[in-house]
């Protein structure tokens, strides 16, 4: 596939953004709209049903729960008008001089497991990805793995299976495995995008990414493509 | 791959700054030379003399009566400028320079180093080091170094390529190894890698016939997508590639920086490569040796099927559980084996893997040699690691010449620890040294050295039959 140049400008892509090129390597993203008024918001929230997440889009907020706009469990119409201008208000107390692209209104993704899918470049190797479970274990426990790209989906099922993680995905106590093999198919697709783009992207973090139970996929429920300075 | 050829192979050698006293550094490539038997033309440069141990001296480069294939630079950093000149004028195309002061020592050192490797590419030269020890190949007699392990003579030939980023701690594995019976194929020191650096010289090595496996002492890595081609090539050729790389730690980066000038990658990043084509990472020069050692006595074993005779109980849980740690697997022997095997130790010995003679084996003189015979006629093991206890004397001996009788008949690889001392067991130990066998120095080592290389093998059938396939979906 066709290196993405467009979108690949400038130093950290908005969350939209990054998944515009997620989304060419056909890498399962959560359902999402990047609304542009209230009524946007409304129209999505009607296709798509409740709960939802809403969160302000922008280039210059990365970490945007910090940022504190990013709201979570949306039940009604009611709060997506409330949210929308709070969220965008906020926004704005955090940098006034933010560009911001609106606001993402996103299905909820429930159950699963949360994983990290990280992307980045050696300087000898190249683009490297990196595999762990969210919450604690990549950063607290430094329980992750790493390969240099691409990964053939054998390789992506070892490197899995080095983390002690793995075990949780495997299925422990009565919980359904998860699905594995389309997370393996996630991995090896990202590998390609970090290869085929290597001259753009030096950072890509997704996180999380939410692997449901075995025949139900993947989401990528938040992306931070950061790309290389010229 | 001419200019390495001209390294690793060359039918002249010049020496520049030659010194008459043949102890110095700039007097012992010459003296290396021609006692390790070096068959082609010496050129010792140096103004200063007529003649060098019986050799004609010239005064210059540029009045040697032909162009030497390489050159050795042997005077100090200072007057780097004025050899590449001569080199330039003489149309020399392949240098090594022993000399430092260049990037490793920083500032002054790294531009003046910057400028010679301009100088070379614009006059076509390419230069191995600065700040290096120079480069053997084995099997056609060239000692272009000047490292004190080439004291030893005669040197051993063999399978062994060694590729190092340090040329004091490279030469000392060498010695070691040497000193341990294990031969070489090459063995090139890379100092700063001004311009040649080691995967050049890896790439040359693993297509080269006379090496059967490589060694490399890496403190940095200069360009992934060529390591990941050799790599790629050393997998289909069934060649190991041993790394000993050093900057898993900040300190011991920081260091690095400041010794071969180099800049140590992401470790993990390493390890990640490492896993990726199945390359043997180990962590002290001991297991350099123990592997180099065995690969170069054995072939690859088939799989990671262990067997494990014993002449203790101890020895056969230690090797196991080691074995278990390593992930290879500790088969279950055949019905018939395990009776066959019965009939020549006690009652308390065990006939299942890991098999456990007893000292009592020794009561019949072919008992040993059958039990050995047996365990490798499994199908399920690949490779056969024997621990002997105190079995001194005579008895010793007999299961000494046993051993080497087995590994003889086998293409299964044999690893053997035999845990007494030089003094008791000298007589039993230099006949299985004579006989080929690998020996080590304990238990674990012995079952590391054959688990990497069974791990090796399973990982390198995997990953052909694997590139077979993509290239058959393509």
């Amino acid at each position: 596939m066709a290196a993405v140049k467009s979108q690949l400008e400038g130093k950290c892509l908005s969350e939209y953004e990054s998944k515009k090129v997620l989304r060419e390597y056909g890498i399962p993203l959560a359902a999402e709209t990047l609304a542009k008024s209230v009524d946007d918001a409304l129209a999505f929230a009607e296709r798509a049903g409740y709960p939802l997440v809403m969160k302000v889009d922008s280039p210059d907020i990365p970490h945007k729960t910090e940022a504190g706009v990013v709201k979570l469990n949306i039940g009604d119409a009611h709060a997506v008008r409330t949210a929308y201008d709070d969220l965008l208000k906020k926004a704005k107390a955090y940098d006034p001089n933010a560009s911001i692209n609106g606001v993402l209104v996103q299905e909820m993704v429930k159950g699963g497991t949360e994983v990290i899918i990280g992307v980045k470049k050696d300087p000898q190797f190249g683009p490297t990805v990196l595999f762990g479970l969210g919450g604690i274990f990549v950063e607290v426990m430094k329980d992750f793995s790493l390969r240099i790209a691409p990964i053939s989906m054998t390789e992506a099922m070892e490197m899995i299976d080095d983390t002690k993680g793995a075990r949780i995905l495997r299925g422990v106590r009565g919980r359904k495995p998860a699905d594995i093999n389309a997370l393996c198919e996630t991995l090896v697709k990202i590998s390609l995008m970090a290869i085929d783009n290597k001259d753009r992207i030096s950072e890509l973090d997704l996180n999380p990414v939410i692997v449901l139970p075995e025949g139900e996929g993947v989401r990528v429920v938040d992306a931070l493509i950061i790309t290389e300075q010229s | 791959m001419e200019d390495i050829k001209a390294i690793f192979s060359p039918r002249s050698i010049a020496i520049f700054g030659a010194s008459s006293n043949l102890n110095s550094i700039s007097g012992k490539p010459l003296r290396y030379l021609r006692q390790h038997g070096y068959e082609g033309k010496i050129y010792p440069i140096n103004p200063k003399y007529e003649e060098i141990a019986g050799i004609k001296c010239y005064p210059d480069l540029v009045g040697l009566p032909e162009i030497p294939d390489l050159l050795l630079v042997a005077v100090s950093y200072k007057r780097i400028f004025n050899v590449l000149e001569q080199c330039t004028a003489k149309s020399v195309k392949n240098i090594i320079v022993f000399s430092s002061g260049f990037a490793e020592v920083g500032g002054e050192g790294k531009k003046l180093q910057e400028k010679a490797v301009e100088i070379c590419r614009n006059s076509g030269i390419r230069l191995l080091g600065p700040n290096c020890q120079g480069v053997l190949n084995l099997h056609e007699n060239v000692t272009a170094a000047f490292s004190g392990s080439l004291e030893n003579k005669p040197l051993l030939a063999g399978g062994t390529g060694f590729v190092t980023q340090s040329g004091a701690l490279g030469f000392s594995i060498f010695n070691l190894a040497q000193e341990a019976g294990v031969g070489f194929s090459k063995v090139v020191s890379t100092g700063n890698e001004a311009d040649l650096h080691s995967l050049d010289f890896m790439e040359y090595m693993v297509e080269d016939a006379n090496t059967k496996s490589l060694v490399a002492y890496l403190e940095s890595v200069k360009d992934g997508d060529k390591f990941f081609r050799i790599a790629d090539r050393a997998l289909v050729l069934g060649k190991p590639i041993v790394v000993l790389k050093v900057g898993r730690s900040a300190i011991g980066q920081k260091a690095s920086a400041s010794h071969t000038g180099s800049l140590t990658g992401s470790d993990a990043v390493f390890d990640a490569f490492v896993k990726q084509k199945g390359l043997i990472r180990v962590d002290d020069i001991a297991d350099v040796i123990d592997l180099a050692g065995l690969i170069e006595k054995t072939e690859l074993p088939e799989g990671k099927g262990l067997g494990i005779v014993t002449t203790s109980g101890g020895a056969g849980i230690l090797v196991a559980d080691r074995a278990c740690d390593l992930g290879l697997d500790i088969c279950e022997l055949p019905e018939q084996a395990c009776r066959h095997i019965s009939k020549f130790i006690p009652p308390f010995g065990s006939d299942i893997n890991p098999v456990d003679v007893t000292a009592q084996v020794i009561n019949d003189p072919d008992g040993f040699s059958n039990v050995l015979n047996t365990m490798l006629s499994v199908p399920g093991i690949h490779g056969l690691v024997i621990v002997v206890t105190m079995i001194t004397g005579p008895a010793g001996e007999k299961m000494a010449h046993d051993i080497v009788m087995q590994t003889k008949k086998t293409d299964k690889p044999i690893v053997v620890a035999w845990t007494g001392g030089e003094k008791l067991m000298g007589k039993a130990l230099q006949i299985l040294r004579d006989g080929g066998v690998a020996l080590f120095k304990s238990p674990v080592r012995a079952v590391d050295a054959l688990g990497a290389l069974m791990k090796y093998q399973v990982f390198r059938k995997k990953y052909l039959a694997e590139k077979q396939r993509s290239s058959l979906d393509k």
